[in-house]
């Protein structure tokens, strides 16, 4: 499995480069605006290279030569999920280190950065973990479809988020209550992930090339 | 004699085509699997390596029963699916190490000495590559981890001669050790004529036969005569006609040419055309 995920890291670095600069570019400039999408956008871009990856896989033929290599395929799936876990917490780290560095160094916007780290941390988790299984059963073309149906769903948890962040900030909750509650959110979201996980698995071993 | 491969009462179903197969290819041999486009060759052979399920059957690879030990079994098991089954950024030096970690028997020295005797580039990426050049980097890393059977899907089609003749080269040195098996689907049969100790024709998802390619070369004639004279050959015996303004050619058992008819030997080109041509014959022979 370790062949794996070298190849998909691989690939990302040498295709991707430009997403990661990307990513670091919105990070910072995340530092200079309140606006939350921005340090959003870096959470969506990790689920974008991962399908692309496997958009890769299914235009080079390599889904079908790996389910013929002596992997399983559960193997084969929680390879994708691994590179997707392995680019999140990076992206995740690069968020603590730009920003939560920032904050540290400005002396001022703790709050705003202990609010928008789980809600990072969620999206990060929460699209991949659904559109995965959907990818991985339909293939890339088809699951573009299902692209558009997660997209729209994730928005609405957004918006949901977004009136959740309004009611923690100016609920009169404790500090420790706001913070519970927010950071829950990715918690729950870990384990959506861990059982999306299960789910392609069970998929991909019915799966036919 | 040890079988490379069993495949008992094999059924797969599609819309519109069924795959019913049994074969059979002893170690040590190479079987080539002819037929025409959507004959079932390469549903056969993803049966094989369990790409896709069969509804009935049983297939053993090297010994092993594919339902319990398919990830063992494929350890042994080189592949040939398509020239280009890595991403074309990736170059022939990383695919080696991604396999490495892949095959637990990877050895290196020989992907190394095998990209260098090919003359594949180690460090152009595959897109780069000509289709060749990606042929013989598959057929690289299909002989790189001590593999015992060769399972290759058409690993000459859309090849020039002389990388034809390289590939048909190396299958036939890597069969000079007896425990090594190759199976081969091609529509280029002067290769598989090369090649093949056994040669087994599919036709609409059935067996046609399966014999040895001596056996089979001795065993058929090819008659060329007038229609009307074809009429003293039992029809039944037949296996395969072409007719001609000129006559007709016939594919008949060499014990089914009467007396005083003219007939000729048969390659396996021609024997292939004809029997794709002429009527099934159901089921396998062997």
């Amino acid at each position: 499995m370790k062949g794996l995920i070298w190849k998909d890291l691989t690939l990302v670095w040498k295709t991707y480069k430009t997403y990661v600069i990307i990513t670091l570019v919105f990070l910072i400039a995340g530092n200079f605006s309140d606006n939350g999408f921005i340090s959003l956008y870096p959470a969506w871009v990790v689920g974008i290279i991962v399908m692309n990856l496997i958009n890769m896989d299914e235009r080079s033929g390599w889904n079908v030569y790996s389910a013929a290599l002596p992997l399983s395929r559960a193997q084969l799936v929680s390879a994708k999920y691994l590179v997707m876990l392995v680019l999140s917490l990076g992206t995740a780290l690069l968020y603590l280190l730009i920003q939560g560095g920032w904050t540290l160094w400005q002396g001022s916007g703790l709050d705003a950065f202990l609010l928008r780290l789980p809600m990072i941390l969620t999206v990060m988790l929460l699209w991949p973990a659904i559109m995965l299984p959907c990818i991985l059963k339909l293939g890339y073309s088809r699951g573009s479809t299902a692209y558009i149906i997660v997209g729209g769903v994730l928005f609405g948890v957004l918006l949901g988020g977004a009136s959740l962040l309004d009611f923690v900030t100016d609920g009169g909750l404790s500090t420790f209550s706001r913070l519970a509650l927010l950071y829950a959110m990715p918690l729950a979201t870990a384990v959506l992930f861990g059982l999306s996980w299960l789910l392609s698995i069970r998929i991909y071993k019915k799966k036919e090339f | 004699m040890s079988l490379a491969i069993e495949i008992h009462g094999l059924e797969k179903h599609y819309k519109g085509f069924d795959l019913k197969l049994d074969l059979e290819l002893p170690e040590g041999c190479i079987l080539g699997l002819v037929g025409e486009n959507g004959a079932g060759k390469t549903t056969a052979i993803k049966c094989l390596l369990g790409l896709v399920r069969p509804e009935a059957g049983q297939l053993r690879v090297l010994g092993r029963d594919l339902d319990r030990e398919a990830v063992s079994a494929r350890e042994e098991v080189g592949l040939v699916l398509e020239p280009t089954a890595f991403p074309g950024s990736m170059n022939a030096r990383q695919i080696g190490k991604i396999l490495s970690s892949i095959y637990r028997s990877w050895d290196a020295a020989a992907y190394a000495s095998l990209l260098e005797r090919l003359r594949v580039p180690v460090e152009k990426p595959l897109k780069d590559l000509s289709r060749g050049n990606r042929m013989k980097l598959s057929i690289c890393t299909a002989l790189s981890h001590h593999a015992r059977l060769l399972v290759l899907d058409e690993p000459t089609s859309g090849l020039d001669p002389v990388v034809r003749d390289k590939v048909v080269g190396l299958l036939l040195d890597f069969t000079r050790d007896e425990r090594h098996s190759v199976l081969i689907s091609s529509h280029i049969v002067s290769d598989l004529e090369k090649l093949c100790d056994y040669i087994a024709f599919l036709k609409d998802g059935r067996l046609m036969l399966c014999e040895e390619k001596d056996r089979l070369l001795e065993e058929y004639r090819l008659v060329q005569c007038a229609p009307a004279e074809l009429a003293r050959i039992d029809p039944a015996l037949i296996k395969g006609r072409r007719e001609t303004d000129y006559g007709v050619s016939a594919l008949v058992p060499e014990a089914a040419v009467p007396a005083g008819m003219h007939s000729a030997p048969v390659d396996i080109e021609e024997l292939f055309v004809l029997m794709a041509s002429g009527k099934r014959k159901e089921g396998g022979e062997r």
